[in-house]
């Protein structure tokens, strides 16, 4: 005998999703999906942002990683709340992990909540996380073919961030080919040209930021 | 200001009868809360050992495909028991090209996860969906190509139409 059941396999995740959703509206959080390869800069841009914000609003962390809590310090000698969710080998963060970390978190209502996810393009962007903000990291480094491979991270981002833009001159990036394919998946997300390292095109992000929280 | 959560106690016990589940406390400033965590999660880097009463499976890695095949399980044994079936025979996979899936991963942990559940021994169908495009000057539809999204007809930009992101169990056969 044969049954429809059309039902989607990552509703589990969704529904949990939907519920951190809730939660984060009723406290007024935003909460800020950083996705990104490794090495892109998610913890810098977190820091840059942190340094810049951390007078206006009140900021807590959740900082994903495979194993270590080399992130989470850096954050913590900033006297930011964060705590350090290790996925030991996998891939992506989920609703649930989110949905225990921001309890043992103890926010305050308008917390601006960073959630830095596992370095990589791909899983994290089938696993929604209740977040209001995708915001996506790509760098000068890894090239300008990022948005023609990795399809449904670009096409879900609010928010994407061109980091490392000082190597520009050092780097084959054709900024032609690399907003062709983002503006191709994503008419909608504004881009930020960054760099980290010398502050370079920081003010227009934190200012978006800034609107964002409101 | 805030102050780091820290693990406070570990207590090893099952929460619910649920296997998997461990109830940890987290103190933060002079609170101290609970925290109810799942196979796959956990939190701090001296929490890295396996709790008691969770499978043989890695238990730690939860690697995309592990996640998925443990959700399709659970929802067709779910779905399986509502109408007294004795076992299921075929589950059928709808999955876009965009989903992030590999078959073969899905079903090496299917083979492992689905011992002793009504889904053990059941056929695994995946119906594969490719992922479209659509022209924004003419409108065609296209698949997408291996390189770039230009269109085959007239060379101009696509977007994707959504087809190919598909990720649901479609059906289940049962005797």
């Amino acid at each position: 005998m044969e049954v429809k059941i059309m039902k989607n396999i990552l509703g589990a995740n969704k529904t949990l999703a939907e519920e951190n959703r809730r939660y984060f509206k009723d406290k007024h959080i935003t909460a800020v999906n950083v996705m990104a390869s490794p090495g892109a800069g998610k913890t810098s841009v977190i820091l840059k942002l942190i340094h810049s914000l951390k007078d206006e609003v009140n900021i807590g962390v959740i900082e994903g990683d495979i194993a270590s809590s080399i992130d989470a310090e850096k954050i913590e000698k900033l006297g930011i709340a964060v705590i350090q969710v290790n996925t030991g080998g996998g891939c992506h963060l989920d609703a649930n992990m989110i949905k225990a970390s921001v309890e043992s978190l103890c926010l305050k209502s308008d917390t601006l909540l960073f959630i830095e996810n596992v370095g990589n393009l791909v899983c994290p962007s089938a696993f929604d996380l209740g977040e209001g903000i995708r915001m996506v990291v790509a760098s000068v480094p890894e090239g300008h073919d990022k948005p023609f491979k990795y399809i449904s991270m670009f096409e879900a981002a609010d928010v994407i961030i061109l980091n490392k833009v000082d190597l520009m001159p050092y780097m084959d990036f054709d900024r032609e080919s690399f907003y062709k394919g983002v503006r191709a998946l994503n008419d909608r997300a504004p881009v930020f040209e960054v760099s980290c390292r010398t502050g370079q095109g920081m003010d227009e992000l934190v200012q978006w930021v800034r609107q964002a929280c409101r | 200001m805030f102050s780091r959560p820290k693990l406070q106690e570990r207590k090893k016990r099952q929460v619910n009868g649920v296997r998997g589940h461990t109830k940890l406390e987290v103190r933060c400033g002079k609170k101290v809360c609970p925290l109810t965590y799942q196979k796959g999660t956990y939190l701090g880097k001296d929490d890295l050992r396996k709790p008691k009463g969770v499978s043989p499976l890695p238990w730690r890695i939860s690697m995309h495909e592990y996640a998925v095949t443990k959700s399709i399980i659970d929802t067709v044994t779910k779905e399986a028991e509502q109408i007294n079936a004795n076992r299921i025979t075929v589950i059928t996979l709808a999955i876009g090209d965009l989903s992030t899936i590999l078959d073969e991963s899905v079903q090496m942990y299917f083979d492992i996860i689905s011992e002793g559940t009504l889904a053990e021994g059941a056929k695994l169908v995946f119906k594969r969906i490719p992922a479209m495009f659509r022209c924004r000057s003419c409108g065609k539809e296209f698949p997408k190509p291996g390189r770039g999204f230009d269109c085959p007809e007239c060379g101009n930009l696509g977007y994707p139409t959504g087809a190919g992101k598909e990720f649901y169990i479609e059906s289940i056969e049962v005797e």
